[in-house]
């Protein structure tokens, strides 16, 4: 499955929810839905603007686990 | 409300009004004859499920009103709507059997609109059922648009 660590990248560039929104251009329940996970997808024009703003690559935000099934 | 919400609702509550004193006159205008008992297990148990099924509508025009029409509310009401459109179709052709080897009336014209009555309600409980199936899929790409930020 895939991993959002975008609260882990933010905490690292100390920069909040609010501010990261703007910057992007999306509301903050949007970039709540993307930091809590339940998120089903994201545009590459949205994670591209991310990596702008926090000045990271995708794999910094994003992260694959592999899926326990018998869990 | 959407003006046709409003005419459904009326009609429900016309309905109800109407059911109640119709189910406690009715024995003695028909006065126990076999037409009394035929009414108490055919044409009332339908006027309950047409009943039902105007009000599976009413649900359907509220969401509609919010704004909200796929979700999967309005899947399970189409989906129950389909159903009590089944029984409906049942009931007809239990009224049809009833009509010809009970009550030995083979009058051609009463017969065909019985089978035309039952085919109809068949057709439309297959109909609410594909739609139901419609409704589901566009929810899930509803939901899915909705989660990709």
């Amino acid at each position: 499955m895939i991993i959002v660590n975008l609260d882990v990248m933010m905490a690292k560039r100390k920069i909040s929810s609010q501010e990261l929104a703007e910057k992007i251009g999306i509301t903050q329940a949007n970039l709540s839905i993307l930091k809590t996970g339940k998120g089903k997808a994201i545009r590459f024009s949205t994670l591209e603007k991310i990596c702008e703003v926090l000045d990271c690559k995708p794999g910094d935000i994003l992260d694959y686990e592999k899926e326990n099934k018998h869990e | 409300m959407s003006k046709l919400g409003k005419f459904l609702k009326i009609l429900l509550i016309i309905g109800i009004v109407l059911l109640i004193p119709l189910i406690g006159v009715s024995p003695f205008l028909l006065n126990h004859t076999r037409s009394y008992i035929y009414s108490m297990f055919v044409m009332y148990p339908n006027g309950v499920l047409a009943l039902i099924f105007v009000y599976e509508f009413i649900k359907l025009f509220k969401s509609l009103e919010d704004n909200n029409p796929f979700c999967y509310e309005n899947v399970t009401t189409l989906k129950r709507a389909g159903i009590i459109s089944l029984l409906i179709s049942i009931l007809w052709f239990i009224d049809l059997l009833f009509m010809v080897f009970i009550m030995n009336n083979t009058y051609i014209n009463y017969v065909i609109v019985l089978v035309f009555l039952g085919i109809l309600f068949f057709g439309v409980s297959v109909a609410l059922y594909i739609l139901s199936e419609l409704f589901k899929q566009a929810t899930d790409c509803k939901i899915e648009n909705d989660l990709t930020i």
